[in-house]
């Protein structure tokens, strides 16, 4: 367990006025980790994931990515330094196509920049990826919901990031819709890519998580191998009460 | 031959035609109304940077047109700038402006950005009319101090001309910023700010960028203004039809395209100088606000949205 940190939250504390989202924090995700976040709704899981892609600051704590800190950093200098995430409901850019949909984040997220050709090879390579191909002349706002995650997924594969965060990922799938999601998030693992992935699918999220963090008003009130985790007490009574 | 070339060569021609027609027709009417149409088709394209191509609502394009004018009537006053160091610091001073107003969608989005936009230009209205140098309420004379090069008759003449280039300078920057990464940096922003951030644009940046060259090339449109008029009144220079009508042109050429502007403004400003000779002025914004409704039902992408839908279904039945 002594692998190096790719990403560690220390006190994270984060307010909206007089409530209190997030009570000093700490997370750590080594490289190529899938991490499942778990935690009752207004736990705080989306503000801290929002913490840590940078569409919000923390009021307190620092967060350190690949030995730098980026807490004051922008969501795009963030980007651009191997923090990629996926929206809870996902945000296509309507007036372009597929295609053009995955140009954005290769023209702006990768360094060094690519050429035009490597541009559209590597978007085509990546739509062949998770199955969008087909699509890539299509108009973004066509798509169906699953399609929609998929894209979401290929935009943030195109920034060849170290970590994806994924915003519940599979709300809103059917059964089998699912485990096409969840065979592509764990196909990162090959590429080295660490996974944050917030999800209330319970079975989907035992199957992926290496490791699962509970969240609960908050507060940080579980870490560890996820068997161990839904077993106990402190956790199953977040959720189900006393 | 590529499109690059084509455009270079026919936008050449075109300033061609404006600075050598003072050589062979000399009815003064005539350059009063095509640096009219020039005037709102700069206004127009600079509006459409930031309006259509970045998706920010610009209700305030009087306020940087009135920089330009003022700025020039102050280089006037100061020195007696010739009409290349007006224009030069009318730009500058407007792309100031400019960048300060990309601050301000920091905070500011949607709706709250164009009210913020209005004000500034309500502010900068009652600043002017208290301004005693440039003239206050009463206004301003101005006589350009340039010679006029042989061949040209009026300064109305060389004016014209010099708008020509303007407005084609302007299109030409639209153009690029269309084809370059800026262009697609500013659709992704036009449409999700949070995720194109999310994806690595640096959308602060770019949206500084292009209020700067949007307020810049307004600030320029409005250089030449006092110089053309020889006697400005602050409600001249900020004057909401203008504001009114740079919004109109490419909502009704078509918003996503540098073109848009141009079509829409070669027709409606042809329109609208028709209209004052034929019927009065007064028909001007009864005239615009018409084209507006017919254009929002029958073609809500524009004239340009509409062509290219017509295309594409003679397309797909051949």
């Amino acid at each position: 367990m002594n692998a190096p940190i790719l990403l560690q939250a220390s006190g994270i504390v984060k307010r909206f006025g007089g409530f209190v989202a997030l009570e000093g924090v700490d997370l750590d995700i080594r490289p190529g980790e899938r991490l499942g976040l778990i935690g009752p709704n207004g736990s705080g899981k989306s503000t801290l994931v929002n913490c840590i892609a940078g569409a919000l600051l923390a009021d307190e704590g620092s967060i350190i990515f690949d030995n730098e800190d980026v807490t004051r950093f922008a969501p795009h200098a963030r980007a651009r330094r191997g923090i990629a995430r996926s929206f809870q409901i996902p945000r296509p850019l309507t007036s372009m196509t597929v295609a053009q949909n995955l140009h954005v984040p290769l023209r702006y997220a990768r360094r060094p920049p690519l050429s035009a050709a490597e541009l559209a090879d590597a978007a085509n390579e990546i739509l062949r990826s998770v199955g969008l191909l087909h699509k890539s002349a299509h108009p973004a706002r066509g798509l169906t919901q699953v399609e929609l995650r998929k894209l979401e997924l290929a935009r943030a594969i195109a920034m060849q990031p170290r970590l994806l965060v994924a915003d519940e990922a599979l709300a809103g799938l059917s059964g089998s819709e699912i485990e096409e999601i969840l065979a592509l998030l764990l196909g990162l693992k090959e590429h080295g890519v660490a996974v944050l992935m917030i999800e209330h699918i319970m079975h989907a999220m035992m199957k992926f998580s290496e490791r699962i963090v509970v969240l609960m008003a908050g507060r940080k009130i579980a870490d560890g191998d996820p068997r161990q985790v839904v077993q106990m007490s402190a956790v199953v009574k977040a959720y189900l009460g006393e | 031959m590529n499109s690059s070339r084509f455009f270079y060569l026919a936008a050449t021609g075109m300033f061609l035609l404006a600075a050598l027609a003072p050589f062979v027709y000399s009815g003064e009417y005539f350059y009063f109304a095509a640096y009219s149409v020039l005037q709102l088709i700069l206004m127009a394209t600079a509006w459409n940077l930031l309006g259509g191509f970045t998706g920010y609502v610009n209700f305030g394009a009087s306020a940087f047109f009135a920089t330009g004018t003022y700025t020039s009537i102050v280089m006037v006053k100061l020195m007696a700038a010739p009409l290349l160091a007006c224009m030069l610091a009318a730009a500058a001073a407007a792309a100031l402006l400019g960048a300060m107003v990309g601050y301000l969608t920091l905070r500011l989005r949607g709706v709250y950005f164009s009210i913020a936009t209005l004000a500034l230009s309500v502010v900068l209205f009652t600043l002017v009319i208290n301004w005693e140098f440039v003239g206050g309420a009463r206004g301003a004379y101005v006589i350009m101090v340039d010679a006029l090069p042989p061949g040209y008759a009026t300064p109305i003449q060389l004016l014209c001309a010099v708008l020509a280039l303007q407005a084609l300078a302007g299109v030409a920057l639209a153009r690029a910023v269309q084809r370059s990464p800026l262009g697609s940096g500013l659709a992704a922003i036009r449409d999700d700010e949070v995720a194109s951030e999310a994806l690595g644009v640096p959308t602060l940046k770019m949206k500084i960028i292009v209020t700067s060259l949007s307020g810049g090339l307004m600030g320029l449109a409005g250089s030449t203004f006092p110089h053309f008029l020889n006697y400005v009144e602050p409600t001249a220079a900020f004057s909401l039809t203008l504001s009114i009508n740079s919004i109109a042109v490419p909502l009704i050429g078509g918003m996503h395209s540098w073109l848009g502007p141009v079509v829409g403004g070669l027709l409606l400003g042809s329109l609208l100088q028709y209209t004052t000779v034929a019927l009065s002025p007064d028909w001007n914004l009864i005239i615009v606000g018409a084209a507006l409704l017919v254009c929002v039902t029958v073609a809500p992408q524009g004239i340009l949205g509409a062509v290219e839908v017509l295309l594409r279904r003679k397309r797909n039945r051949s």
